[in-house]
């Protein structure tokens, strides 16, 4: 077994690295005060190729693969979790959804400019009545002509109010349920009938766009339609094991960054005349942060590199998402408790990485649902 | 146009112990790319830039191990890697620019040659201007960003002297692909001649 990552991934891992530390932290309370990425950020990351790093050099990517993604996203998330979230939902879901089943023709039209920065996208599954229910979804697509048209609200939807094309689930026969029933279809912003509704106030990873989105009689023509009629939920869940897997490598760089923090608030924190790093139960809380980070590392890429060997890694996926975002909301619990009351004041970056950790265990399903896939496919398909 | 960059390997003194005993350092662990040397890329960057049709090449004096600092080299934008491994010494600033001053004739002398300054380890800054002067470049020039140069010119680029921007994704992920020449130090100058020059008292200088 060969652990060790390439010289390009340990090269790439050093740049974005730098990006973080140069561009990204400085930023960091600034955008969870504003509630807001500015663009200019999202502007030098694509000018870096970040935004492409998924993706094949044809479609103006890096070809770097899931394992080049991870890396990227383990340490852009030390920097700024709002950031990586934007990122995340716009290559993970949005681009990738294209990417998986996207025609040629979309893939030149759409990708590439995802690729180059020129397009912000969104996912849009989830509805105020379907979230782990994505058999509920309401929002529908009647064929008029050569459109599709588009009806129905979508709910806590990631970049949606600055998206250009925004991939949306939709029922074309309410008859056959989600799987046959629900069809995807890539939606650009500027279509006559959709609007951005409300941006909700969230706890944490603030920076980052969630709203609402309504469609009014929204004419998608028959072109758009992603993958095949009634399929659409096939590629929900295809693109999501993509996004549960680099969500996890946010995790890790957030729970990396929440060590770092702690290790320097123990050592120097003095109390009763030596610095708290040096008191057993501040060791223990360290020794527990730092096990968990090394089960995370190890699991977030040896499912990337079994994808990248083109390994299906669905049951992994749903593990490594559970595992990561419940272990990074022990890990921050544990770094505000090392940093004292100072870790319940808002200017400690702790107090920040407590409340964008929380968002984890629910979205790009919820925690409970990653226990029923795994659950399912362990009885099926067997332990090991 | 035709340039080489020079890259240098330093090691990591955050790993590395001073032994006082020997009077040297023990290094410890790979050795790193110093800082100047993104500053000398950044030039060559800034050259690349400025005219459509320049190649750039960068060179490495070092060991084998060390190939890994001129793929990060290439990842900067340089179209091809060299390195000299396999001298018998690698601090005395005299052999170790006739070397490379061989290996660049081998490659094919350039029209600039960007090199650092002092790296903040050796801390001579003696390489530059000892290859100028055995390639017979007569232009000598300390810079922070690119010049446009008439003559064969060695840039200078002493650390800290300009904003190195971070490479692109796209060629870090092609640096793995790119041409790496390697020559060895046999091939230039005989053990005899890769002798260090022997340092000589101010007293014995004098006298």
């Amino acid at each position: 077994m060969d652990f060790t990552f390439t010289p390009e991934h340990q090269m790439l891992r050093e740049m974005v690295k730098k990006f973080t530390e140069k561009e990204v932290r400085p930023l960091s309370q600034k955008i969870d005060q504003e509630a807001k990425v500015p663009m200019e950020l999202w502007k030098k990351a694509a000018e870096l190729g970040l935004l492409g790093i998924a993706f094949p050099e044809k479609y103006g990517g890096a070809g770097a693969g899931e394992m080049g993604y991870c890396i990227m996203l383990e340490e852009l998330a030390q920097g700024d979790a709002s950031f990586t979230v934007m990122l995340g939902a716009h290559i993970s879901i949005g681009a990738m959804s294209i990417y998986l089943d996207g025609t040629e023709e979309q893939k030149q039209k759409y990708l590439t400019k995802m690729c180059s920065g020129e397009y912000i996208s969104a996912f849009a599954l989830t509805e105020v009545n379907a979230g782990s229910d994505a058999a509920n979804i309401e929002t529908t697509a009647a064929l008029k002509g050569s459109d599709y048209v588009l009806n129905g609200t979508k709910f806590y939807i990631t970049n949606g109010g600055i998206a250009n094309v925004v991939i949306v689930f939709a029922v074309t026969d309410k008859s056959l349920g989600a799987h046959g029933g629900v069809t995807a279809f890539i939606v650009e912003s500027k279509t006559p009938g959709f609007k951005v509704g409300r941006e909700l106030d969230k706890m944490g990873i603030r920076g980052s766009n969630t709203v609402e989105l309504i469609f009014e009689n929204v004419r998608v023509p028959k072109e758009n339609v992603l993958g095949k009629i009634g399929e659409g939920f096939k590629t929900a869940m295809k693109a999501l094991d993509r996004g549960r897997l680099s969500l996890s490598a946010g995790c890790l760089g957030g729970s990396k960054r929440a060590l770092e923090l702690s290790l320097n608030h123990a050592k120097q924190r003095v109390q009763f005349g030596k610095p708290i790093a040096e008191q057993q139960a501040i060791q223990w809380m360290i020794a527990d942060m730092a096990a968990e980070i090394f089960a995370m590392e190890s699991m977030v890429y040896r499912s990337a590199w079994a994808h990248d060997q083109g390994m299906r890694i669905t049951r992994e996926a749903a593990i490594v998402k559970m595992y990561c975002s419940e272990a990074l909301d022990r890990i921050v619990d544990r770094g505000v408790q090392i940093h004292g009351g100072m870790g319940f004041i808002r200017e400690c970056d702790i107090e920040r990485a407590y409340r964008d950790a929380r968002i984890n265990r629910i979205f790009e399903g919820t925690n409970e649902i990653q226990r029923l896939v795994i659950a399912r496919d362990v009885l099926t398909k067997g332990a090991y | 146009m035709k340039v080489v960059a020079l890259v240098k390997a330093v090691p990591d003194l955050s790993e590395s112990r001073y032994s006082k005993s020997e009077q040297r350092i023990q290094e410890k662990g790979p050795r790193l790319m110093p800082a100047v040397s993104e500053n000398v890329l950044e030039v060559v960057r800034q050259i690349r830039e400025m005219g459509k049709e320049v190649s750039a090449a960068g060179m490495l004096f070092g060991n084998q191990s060390e190939e890994a600092i001129l793929r990060k080299a290439l990842a900067f934008g340089l179209d091809q890697a060299c390195l000299i491994s396999g001298a018998t010494d690698r601090t005395d600033p005299h052999v170790k620019s006739k070397l490379i001053a061989k290996a660049i004739e081998k490659l094919g002398v350039p029209d600039i040659l960007v090199v650092g300054g002092a790296s903040g380890f050796g801390g001579g800054g003696q390489v530059g201007v000892r290859v100028a002067e055995l390639l017979g470049f007569e232009d000598v020039w300390t810079v922070q960003d690119a010049v446009s140069a008439k003559s064969k010119s060695v840039l200078v680029v002493e650390q800290g002297s300009n904003q190195p921007r971070i490479p692109n994704v796209m060629a870090v992920m092609k640096a793995g692909s790119k041409e790496m020449v390697m020559f060895k130090a046999e091939e230039f100058l005989t053990a005899d001649e890769q002798k260090p020059v022997a340092l000589i008292s101010r007293e014995e200088w004098l006298a």
